[in-house]
């Protein structure tokens, strides 16, 4: 593989990603943490405050169950939507110089896990403050180890779409178009700002009848971000080992989408050149 | 396959095998198109046309032809740039390229920066980047703008970063497409010196040039492609008579030299035409050294003028404008608005094989300082093989040599 003598690379272009995005600013690297973080305030305002009396979403463990689902969901959005323009933004790069051209998307990917990781302090720190009141032995954290699991199978979709994504850019420019507004339609579609729905809360919804709401149903729980939102829950929020029914679907369904981006992706790398 | 393949060519050689590449125009870029079924009409032309050619390690070989002739496509495919539609290219060793000036380098980020992202570009790892990283910029002769941002850099600074990246890299194969033209000549003299170097280690140098000055000092052999064939690979003197003379019958499209063509002052007196006529009395732009040459200058007029006297300015430019000959002033009579013609004859042709441009100014009598018209490097003409082998430069002064005493 190719790839590994690019490590360097690699490393470059998410530096130069990092340094690119908070340069000359005053607040530098903390801009990270501001926007995900407004945006939890924001919603639990909203979500969490104002409406709770409509929609039951209130409750004390509501803040945490917000955060966990937006940080992570963040990651596969951000991950996805950098990286479908990547190859298309580097166009004259790439009529000069040969180089896996792989390793643009996979810088895209890696920069946004990077801001990720500085997200996930935050979340480990909001799981030890919820941990903290009535705590027993401190075995109680060690599902904590399993995140490195579920941030491995979070990567793997994230990178699976972004490569499928950013090889259909080359071709088709309203990809980026269509991958920024499916992501707008994806983010109410995950359990993010909600607790995933049972197929009673589907089947209670009156509009529905029951052969369609178990159709939804099944297309809902298809969304590997489902299950890593849910993984994650479990681990932080309920510090339980994760629900293995939910890794292997998000492990299937990663796999799935991390052969095909990546199949579709070395099979027209080498048009990349002459079609940006 | 591909292991076989290096086994079979020498470090730095290239062996280049009825090589095709096509382009099509038109392809659909939206999911409209797509969606609507409109199939977008492909025209599909050839670029490269079955090229097979092979260079031997520790050749320069200068790449010579006219725009779309298809040799940037073609260090594209050496570059691996490209995939061709069929053929083979086999290069032995590894291959550097400098296609495309500040492609790589990123306007925000420091000069320091740069270099590790274009290095790792061209497959460098950090610990030989970090090594190399101080001879980068001395060779450059950047040292003091290393962490300043490439977007305060000129031209020539890029320049300059990036070819000494791509030398750093230690390539056996480096492709060089029409960059360096943009440094300054003492850079490009160290650019050449370095290439000559890199060549007595048996490291092979492909680069285009429509420099023809640099394409002769610098190559050994030539490949002149037209419209995506090859129409010559050989000896450079040989190339680039036939070159030359398919240019000047053609009208020439060879790019000017960077002044171009000025026109200024708004006299009475202007110049309407100059015409060179060879030995025959025909016109031409294409000349042998040593033959006569007749300049004829037809002077008219701009605002009705009596019977004055004008004096007209001629002077001789090499290829990148510097000035050769001249001004060579001359007092003339106008007896009336005319026009007039004037007759410059030169006996012996004392310029050797290359382009040159002559300026032609007017002047009214008393004013030198501004002209009644200027056409600045106004004219072009060709100058083919003639002269010793071994007199190199722009002009024969025509001396001749004794000795011993």
């Amino acid at each position: 593989m190719k790839i590994f003598e690019y490590t360097e690379l690699l490393k470059n272009l998410i530096l130069r990603d990092l340094r690119l995005r908070y340069r000359n600013t005053g607040l530098g690297f903390l801009w990270s943490l501001v926007q995900p973080l407004t945006m939890f305030f924001v919603y639990y305002a909203v979500f969490g405050v104002l409406l709770t009396d409509k929609f039951g979403m209130g409750g004390t463990t509501y803040p945490f169950l917000l955060i966990i689902g937006l940080f992570a969901f963040n990651f596969f959005s951000g991950g996805v939507t950098k990286s479908t323009p990547s190859i298309v933004q580097a166009g004259g790069l790439l009529k000069q110089v040969a180089f896996p051209r792989i390793v643009l998307p996979l810088a895209s990917v890696l920069a946004e896990a990077v801001h990720f990781l500085m997200m996930l302090v935050i979340l480990i720190l909001a799981c030890l403050l919820k941990w903290w009141p009535d705590h027993g032995s401190f075995l109680e954290l060690l599902p904590i180890l399993y995140l490195p699991v579920i941030l491995f199978l979070h990567l793997m979709i994230t990178l699976g779409v972004g490569l499928l994504l950013s090889t259909m850019n080359v071709f088709y420019r309203d990809t980026e178009q269509l991958a920024n507004t499916f992501m707008t339609v994806l983010f109410f579609g995950t359990p993010v700002l909600y607790a995933p729905p049972t197929l009673e809360k589907f089947q209670s919804l009156n509009f529905l009848n029951e052969k369609s709401a178990e159709i939804i149903h099944q297309i809902y729980y298809l969304n590997p971000m489902t299950h890593v939102i849910k993984s994650y829950r479990d681990v932080l929020l309920d510090l339980s080992s994760p629900d293995l029914m939910s890794l292997a679907m998000a492990f299937g369904l990663g796999l799935l989408l991390l052969a095909w981006g990546y199949c579709v992706f070395m099979k027209s790398e080498s048009r990349f050149a002459e079609e940006v | 396959m591909s292991s076989l393949k290096k086994i079979k060519i020498e470090q730095g050689g290239i062996k280049v095998s009825n090589l095709v590449k096509t382009f099509s125009q038109g392809a659909k870029r939206s999911f409209r198109d797509k969606l609507a079924g409109i199939k977008g009409k492909k025209t599909s032309f050839k670029v490269l046309d079955d090229i097979s050619l092979s260079i031997r390690s520790g050749e320069i070989i200068g790449l010579i032809g006219r725009n779309g002739a298809g040799k940037s496509t073609f260090l594209k495919l050496l570059a691996g740039i490209y995939a061709s539609d069929s053929g083979h290219i086999q290069i032995g060793g590894k291959v550097a390229s400098l296609l495309e000036l500040g492609a790589g380098f990123h306007p925000e980020l420091t000069g320091r920066e740069n270099i590790y992202l274009n290095a790792s570009l061209l497959g460098m790892s950090g610990k030989d980047i970090k090594l190399k990283e101080e001879s980068i910029f001395e060779f450059a002769e950047l040292k003091n703008f290393a962490d300043a941002q490439i977007k305060t850099y000129s031209m020539g600074m890029v320049l300059r970063l990036a070819f000494s990246i791509a030398i750093a890299l230690d390539p056996d194969v480096f492709l060089l497409d029409e960059v360096i033209g943009v440094g300054d000549l003492s850079f490009q003299q160290k650019c050449f010196t370095k290439l000559n170097e890199l060549k007595a280690e048996g490291k092979t140098i492909v680069f285009v040039s429509h420099n023809l000055t640099i394409i002769r000092y610098f190559s050994e052999r030539l490949l002149w492609l037209e419209d995506g064939k090859i129409e010559g690979f050989g000896d450079k003197h040989q190339i680039l008579d036939r070159y030359r003379e398919r240019l000047a019958v053609s009208g020439g499209d060879l790019t000017r030299t960077k002044e171009g063509v000025q026109r200024w002052g708004d006299g009475p007196i202007a110049i309407d035409n100059v015409k060179f006529l060879d030995a025959t009395g025909s016109e031409t732009h294409l000349f042998r050294h040593g033959e006569p040459m007749e300049l004829i200058i037809e002077i008219g007029s701009r605002a009705p003028i009596k019977d004055s006297t004008a004096v007209i300015a001629i002077q001789f430019h090499g290829d990148y404008g510097q000035s050769l000959i001249g001004p060579i002033l001359h007092t003339v009579s106008i007896p009336g608005d005319g026009p007039w013609k004037y007759k410059y004859r030169i006996q012996k042709l004392p310029f050797l094989r290359r382009e040159f441009f002559l300026s032609v100014g007017v002047f009214e009598e008393g004013n030198l300082m501004q002209p009644s018209d200027q056409r600045e490097k106004g004219y072009r003409f060709t100058v083919l093989d003639g002269g010793e082998r071994m007199t190199m430069g722009l002009i024969d002064p025509g001396g001749s040599w004794e000795g011993p005493f």
